[in-house]
């Protein structure tokens, strides 16, 4: 297996205005990885994906090996538009296809092997606003494995997702990783990103740990990530991830 | 009534509408899929000083001194209507109020009258000239070349503006080049239909087609079978009625998505039989 | 120094005169009146609509009224009447098609603002009403008689009552609808009640500067409010006073300088606004370079 990096920050910084949001970020991920990307609300996991896609103005060096692929927070996602799943998938091979604006038979027929791929065969042809929240998420990350990327990058893909579609999901990074590819994941599921991901990066604006799940996975690690949100239960770790944490040294 | 067909006033006319009926169709699917409706109707407003000053100066004409006038608006509210958070402010209803002000006291100052405000405001498709024509024609071949091109960017920004920055399709370039066929495609319509009306046009047929189907596909190709249907006859009913051509497509395009919106709201309340 | 002063008294005596002569016509008192009065309404419930995102429905209801005024020809009823009537159908249609996921409020803005103007046009134009209809459109202010000036004037107290009683209400709704349902606010009545005071606050506007301009009286004087206030009342108060004032200016415009009243108005609040971005920016310029703790 190869070692150069496919992907990596340099002393990575961001700022908005006079608040930063990142400082000095700095690590390496191959190929073949499933990394998970942990902290609290404001950490900073957002910005982090979107400077490595190169969207936002940053200090530092980012390389990105290959094509990248991302699945943003559906935040900005207009549900009433008139398409359905095969469509969404479709539009993932839309920058490939440049000036030749439609797809061709070859991309519907990519585009329906990946509609099977995450489990919604049967489902092609409904309309994106009337399928559930599990399911559109899968959609959405058909999109992405339609881009072909060789860096997945994902935001919060699992937060509010059901558990037979999550499980899916999970299956289908597993698989790209084994193909290769490196997958990136945000989350604020520390178990769950213990249990499924190779690499853990846990963040609060800069990068307090970065290794091995039993590597990172201790108390003195997680405090100094989680500061003051930490609880300790008769030795044992239990965290409480403030859901509504705000950043309280930035105006409005 | 075929006989009156061969009136070149009325040929020109139909022309001339069903001309711009292909990228008046094209451009409203995009218009209500984007939520840029007060763009649209601001932006035909605004051509009205640039109108007035293009006919007040030799050798400028209307055509030019109206698309400086859109495109110059386009400008100014660009920045509130290409991000897809801020659209439809506050900003572009004060800039379309000052555009007519400006417009009528620039009309006043060189003495021009009433009668022509009229035709500007409302159209007179059955007066249009055959250099009209000629522009409407051009405009259109544009506007389809380009949103045939930029089709795949349109579709993917409009779903989702959040993914598509970093997999290759632009948002605000993709956003304001919508901003200047829009203008453009204004501008050519205004001989025809007029400033205030222009944006009945390019947004009914539209929203009536998003009522009747559920892809991008055929929701454009409805949007312009519509469009020209209705922009036919509104010049029927102006001719009978002695109606500006602008207010009676307008009311036709008006009552064909009555019919359909009220039609899909009495079909809800129909019971069907379950199917097992 | 004496010559100075004998300068400075008849300098001083020019300037009243040149500021008195209008008021010496009736029909430009009733002018100044109506533009106060108008000016005045419209400033202070424009910052509802500007804070509750709806001006392109207050453009929309600006131009539909028309169908409301010829529909009140038609029938025989009090204008004011057929202006509340249609003001409130529109919204309330727009409300309907918007409720539709596919269609946006835009859309339905977009739908209803050109097919009932063109109704309305229609309609004058079978019925013979081609004259008004200029009026209607760019406003007849120096045509002002004292029935519009009680309609004005009615519209005024209307406004003052209601945002006396109801303003903090209504202030909520606009930044918290969910809390003021929660909180036991019939929230669709406060916003009936905004809506027709919109209503008329257009009908009496449309003498002023008619339909057509109606949208930079109602949207200017708010948004220059808002460029020099950060908090919302001190915002209505000064957009009363911004609508009030540039009324006025653009009278003394329309008689010294002979161009149409309505435009002269609507230019005199775009100056206003972009005076007030100059201050309102400087003023945060230096507030921004004189501590170095961000507001907060």
């Amino acid at each position: 297996m190869s070692t150069t990096p496919t992907l990596s920050a340099s002393e990575l910084s961001v700022s908005f205005g006079p608040r930063e949001a990142l400082t000095a970020v700095s690590f390496e991920l191959s190929a073949g990885t499933f990394a998970g990307v942990l902290g609290p609300n404001g950490a900073g996991k957002t910005t982090l994906l979107r400077a490595l896609l190169g969207t936002l103005d940053h200090r530092g060096s980012v390389r990105l090996a290959g094509r990248p692929a991302y699945v943003p927070q559906a935040g900005a996602i207009d549900t009433a538009f008139p398409v359905d799943a095969l469509g969404v998938v479709l539009m993932g091979r839309y920058p490939r296809l440049g000036w030749r604006r439609r797809p061709g038979s070859e991309d519907r027929r990519r585009a329906l092997e990946i509609l099977e791929q995450v489990g919604l065969s049967a489902q092609g042809r409904m309309s994106f606003g009337a399928l559930s929240g599990g399911q559109r998420q899968r959609v959405l990350v058909g999109r992405a494995l339609a881009q072909e990327g060789d860096v997945i990058l994902l935001d919060e893909p699992l937060t509010g997702v059901d558990g037979p579609s999550a499980a899916v999901l999970l299956d289908v990074f597993e698989a790209q990783r084994r193909a290769g590819r490196t997958v990136v994941m945000t989350t604020h599921d520390l178990a769950q990103a213990a249990r499924v991901c190779d690499r853990l990066l846990l963040l609060n604006r800069t990068l307090v740990a970065d290794g091995r799940t039993d590597q990172v996975f201790r108390p003195e690690v997680l405090r100094r990530a989680y500061s003051g949100e930490l609880l300790l239960i008769d030795g044992q770790t239990a965290l409480l991830d403030d859901a509504h944490h705000h950043d309280h040294d930035h105006g409005s | 009534m075929l006989e009156a067909l061969d009136a070149p006033y009325l040929q020109r006319a139909l022309l001339a509408g069903l001309a711009l009926s292909v990228p008046l169709g094209l451009l409203g699917c995009w218009i209500v899929l984007r939520e840029l409706a007060f763009f649209a109707h601001a932006v035909g407003v605004a051509t009205f000083p640039g109108v007035v000053i293009g006919i007040a100066l030799p050798g400028v004409g209307p055509f030019v001194g109206a698309l400086i006038a859109a495109l110059g608006f386009s400008a100014a509210v660009s920045a509130s209507e290409t991000d897809h958070r801020l659209r439809g402010g506050t900003v572009t209803g004060l800039a379309l109020a000052v555009a007519l002000a400006l417009g009528a006291v620039l009309l006043t100052a060189s003495g021009a009258g009433a009668a022509p405000v009229e035709r500007l405001l409302f159209g007179s498709l059955l007066a249009i000239s055959s250099g009209d024509v000629l522009r409407c024609l051009a405009g259109a071949a544009v506007t389809v070349v380009a949103l045939g091109l930029l089709r795949a960017r349109l579709a993917a920004t409009t779903f989702d503006a959040g993914w598509a920055g970093p997999a290759g399709a632009r948002e605000r370039p993709t956003a304001a080049i919508l901003l200047v066929l829009v203008s453009l495609v204004v501008v050519c319509a205004l001989p025809a239909v007029g400033s205030l009306l222009v944006s009945a046009l390019l947004v009914v047929p539209a929203a009536t087609a998003r009522l009747m189907v559920a892809r991008v596909g055929p929701m454009l190709v409805w949007s312009i079978v519509l469009c020209a249907a209705e922009t036919v006859a509104g010049v029927a009913l102006a001719q009978s009625l002695d109606l500006p051509p602008g207010a009676a497509t307008a009311l036709v395009a008006g009552l064909v998505f009555a019919l359909v919106a009220g039609g899909q709201a009495v079909a809800k309340r129909i019971p069907r039989p379950v199917a097992t | 120094m004496t010559g100075a002063a004998a300068g400075l008294g008849e300098l001083a005596t020019t300037a009243l005169d040149w500021i008195g002569e209008p008021w010496g016509s009736g029909f430009m008192r009733r002018a100044f009146a109506e533009a106060v009065l108008c000016g005045a309404s419209a400033g202070a419930l424009g910052c509802f609509v500007l804070v509750r995102r709806l001006s392109f429905l207050g453009e929309s209801i600006a131009h539909t009224i028309v169908l409301g005024v010829a529909l009140a020809l038609v029938l025989g009823l009090p204008l004011g009447l057929g202006g509340v009537l249609v003001a409130v159908a529109t919204a309330g249609l727009t409300g309907a098609i918007a409720g539709d996921r596919r269609l946006s409020a835009d859309t339905a803005t977009g739908i209803l603002l050109p097919t009932l103007f063109a109704a309305g046009i229609a309609l004058l134009a079978v019925t013979g009403g081609g004259r008004r209809l200029d009026d209607l459109l760019f406003g007849s202010i120096l045509g002002v008689e004292e029935a519009d000036l009680v309609l004005a004037a009615l519209v005024a107290l209307a406004v003052l009552v209601v945002l006396g009683v109801a303003g903090k209400e209504m202030v909520l709704v606009a930044f918290d609808r969910a809390a003021a349902r929660a909180l036991g606010y019939r929230v669709a009545m406060l916003d009936a009640v905004l809506l027709t005071l919109v209503a008329l606050a257009v009908t009496s506007g449309l003498r002023a500067v008619g339909s057509i301009l109606l949208a930079g009286l109602l949207l200017g004087p708010p948004l220059a409010a808002r460029l020099l206030c950060r908090t919302f009342w001190p915002m209505v108060a000064v957009a009363a006073a911004i609508g009030a004032l540039s009324g006025m200016a653009g009278l003394y415009l329309t008689w010294y300088l002979a161009i149409g009243a309505g435009p002269a108005i609507v230019l005199v609040v775009a100056t206003a606004a972009a005076l007030a971005a100059a201050v309102g920016s400087a003023l945060r310029a230096r507030e921004a370079s004189g501590d170095g703790a961000p507001a907060g």
